[in-house]
């Protein structure tokens, strides 16, 4: 069974099988080839195809057969004669005064610019990559990393591998391929040759094996053995990289088929229980979502966010699966129905949005002052420390009577835990009630609370603690854990101390007679309004300190860690390793 | 030493593609006709191996002003290029014609004189 293309041919309709078509594609190319430098290089390729279709009918006058086959081809080239021949008897123009010019000629002129044609010879998708490598001349590997890593930017790689899909034919004819790559066109000569020899050489590499064998002289045998040493290699190696390919390849493929089920698995699960369960009792909200059950604009809109979603997300897994099989998974059809559910899901999901925008808005405000309330909590003078954690707000200022205010919705005021021990103040609030239920559209304001206290000497804060205080002097404490962050504002302060970890964040304001800083992994500290006589600063791995000093300051960058010096402190010590850094305004010492 | 017949093969067809033109404007000037008439002729003739080298050679010709065509209706299948000579066409026929009479004249004549 083999595949036939209807052509014309000087004018005549015939039927051709594939492979004879192949042939004559290449020897109508190849002649082009020979005679390009000719002006009227058309009109005698017209000429000779008409030639041709003379020859063909000649052999079809003898039986009646329809159709053209590879035979028919190569006897009809066995009458016209090799295109090296036809050109050698009667070279373009026929002035033998150019013949020594045309070398160079040819070699000057036939460098054909590359055109952008997707290569379908190495294909993941549809070979778009491929082809730009080769006009790019880069390695397709690189321009597949690149457009893998740009799908992953709000989903542009893909969009760019449509359009360029859409944008790029595919290289089917050699002329094609090679305008492609950018090569001579001349090259095809040896590219037609290798593609001919290909066939010869293995038969007769077979036989040459064969006679091997049957030669067992050892003699022979051991001559040989560096040949057929290299050559295992050779193959040992090709072997190897093919795999390697197949393997990195499988490995992004399933990664992708693995993240995009898991993904897809997710939103399905979401999708469903806002469509179908919003009245759980597991579910929790601020807004209340019951309000919509039964208005078709919600369930329009999860369903259109549903989409929005879940098709990048089948995209993915189809490239993935492109990536395993190494095949393309892709259907034109199936990817312009997809594109268009995707811009209405895109677009619906957007008006729908702008439709309950408002209506949640007003919910929200409603809600929040409904719910807050304001607490007072009983606390006595002497307390002069404060431990913080949790997600508490915390203003503190100075006053001649203790007291503590706070404010937030009862539940979250509940989950306030406040004890004082030995003039320490602990507040804490955790959200042990969560646990075990889904939150949808949830709002928390969090709890802020207002301190005012006649003394305070430590604060020490954990988790998402958010401390301010103002007008706190003499010897102040501060110890910073987690992702917590403390903004002081002191007053003719004696000895400021601070002790920082992890992500803490420390802003101090106003002067002190002396700092003394101590900081690690990510901790910043921002001290540059404050106006330090002598500072002693610590930083380890990656911490960052802004300090302004006018007496002696004492600086110690350790592990890429760093810290900058404003003003002009009067006398410097500076200690710098692993990568830590010390640098003064203008970025010196 | 005689001469392999692989390299007297060569000479002839060198010979042959010297007076390829000669031919073909001779039977050009026979009167309207088309490629496939000439290459009846050459083939006939034995004159020509390599049919397509024709087609160069009649674009040369009529590029250099010694042919010209016009397309005509052909019994069956689409219309052909039909050559004819030009005036220019004829000029050069004569004079090529006169050069291989003298030639084969010389050439005659020395191969009787030293009989091969």
């Amino acid at each position: 069974m083999k595949k036939t293309l209807s052509i014309t041919l000087g004018g005549r309709a015939y039927i051709v099988e594939e492979d004879a078509y192949g042939a004559l594609e290449r020897y109508v190319n190849k002649i082009r080839a020979q005679f390009k430098d000719d002006p009227n290089v058309d009109e005698l390729v017209a000429d000779m195809e008409a030639g041709m279709a003379d020859v063909f009918e000649k052999q079809q006058g003898k039986r009646k057969e329809p159709v053209l086959t590879l035979t028919d081809v190569e006897a009809m080239i066995q009458v016209m004669g090799a295109p090296e021949e036809i050109a050698e008897e009667e070279p373009a123009m026929g002035s033998a005064a150019k013949e020594p010019n045309r070398d160079e000629a040819r070699t000057g002129a036939s460098l054909r610019p590359k055109r952008l044609y997707r290569n379908p010879d190495d294909v993941v998708i549809a070979g778009v990559c491929s082809g730009l490598a080769a006009y790019l001349g880069v390695d397709v590997v690189i321009v597949r990393i690149a457009f893998i890593i740009a799908a992953f930017l709000n989903g542009f790689g893909i969009l760019a591998y449509i359009i360029f899909w859409i944008a790029m034919p595919e290289a089917t004819t050699s002329t094609q391929k090679l305008e492609m790559r950018g090569k001579p066109v001349n090259l095809q000569e040896i590219e037609e040759l290798v593609k001919e020899k290909a066939t010869k050489v293995s038969e007769e590499g077979k036989k040459a094996w064969d006679r091997m064998q049957d030669a067992k002289s050892p003699a022979r045998r051991f001559l040989e053995l560096p040949v057929r040493f290299v050559g295992a290699c050779a193959r040992v190696i090709l072997k190897i990289v093919s795999v390697v390919i197949k393997l990195i390849s499988g490995i992004i493929g399933v990664a992708l088929i693995v993240a995009g089920a898991i993904a897809m698995a997710a939103t399905t699960v979401a999708a469903a229980v806002m469509l179908f369960s919003i009245q759980s009792p597991y579910i929790q909200s601020d807004l209340p979502l019951h309000e919509l059950v039964g208005d078709p604009r919600y369930y329009i809109g999860i369903a259109a966010v549903y989409f929005a979603v879940i098709i990048p997300l089948a995209f993915l897994i189809q490239i993935g699966g492109t990536f395993v099989t190494r095949r393309n998974q892709f259907q034109t059809t199936g990817i312009i129905v997809l594109t268009v559910i995707w811009f209405a899901a895109i677009s619906t999901a957007g008006a729908i949005g702008a439709h309950l925008a408002p209506w949640a808005q007003t919910r929200l405000a409603e809600n929040e002052a409904v719910q807050t309330i304001t607490q007072e909590v009983a606390i006595s003078d002497d307390v002069n420390a404060l431990l913080l954690s949790g997600d508490t707000r915390l203003h503190v200022t100075r006053g001649d009577v203790a007291s503590l205010i706070f404010t937030g919705r009862e539940e979250d005021l509940a989950m306030v835990t406040t004890t004082v021990e030995n003039g320490q103040l602990r507040l804490d609030t955790s959200r042990q009630e969560d646990r075990g239920r889904i939150c949808l559209f949830c709002h928390r304001a969090g709890v802020r609370a207002e301190l005012v206290l006649p003394e305070l000497t430590a604060i020490e804060t954990r988790n998402q603690a958010h401390v301010s205080l103002e007008g706190f002097g003499g010897d102040l404490l501060f110890t910073a854990e987690d992702y917590t962050h403390i903004d002081a504002e002191v007053e003719e302060a004696m000895n400021i101390t601070t002790d920082q970890k992890d992500y803490s964040r420390i802003i101090l304001e106003g002067a002190t007679q002396s700092l003394t800083s101590r900081l690690e992994d990510y901790a910043r500290m921002d001290a540059h309004d404050l106006h330090a006589a002598s500072a002693t600063v610590r930083t380890i791995d990656y911490a960052r300190a802004v300090v302004r000093v006018t007496g002696l300051l004492d600086a110690d960058a350790q592990d890429y860690s760093r810290i900058t010096s404003l003003g002009e402190p009067k006398d410097t010590t500076i200690h710098e390793s692993g990568f830590g850094k010390v640098t003064n305004e203008m970025g010196a010492y | 030493m005689p001469q392999n017949p692989q390299e007297t093969t060569n000479i002839k067809a060198q010979m042959r593609k010297g007076v390829l033109e000669l031919c073909v404007l001779l039977v050009i000037d026979r009167g309207e006709v088309y490629a496939n008439d000439i290459l009846q002729e050459l083939r006939a003739a034995e004159m020509i191996v390599v049919e397509g080298t024709l087609y160069p050679l009649l674009s040369r010709l009529k590029n250099d002003g010694l042919v010209s065509y016009n397309w005509s209706e052909s019994k069956s299948g689409p219309p052909r290029k039909y050559y004819s000579l030009t005036a220019e066409g004829r000029h050069t026929l004569q004079a090529q014609s006169g050069a291989w009479k003298e030639l084969a004249a010389s050439m005659n004549a020395l191969i009787k004189k030293y009989s091969v």
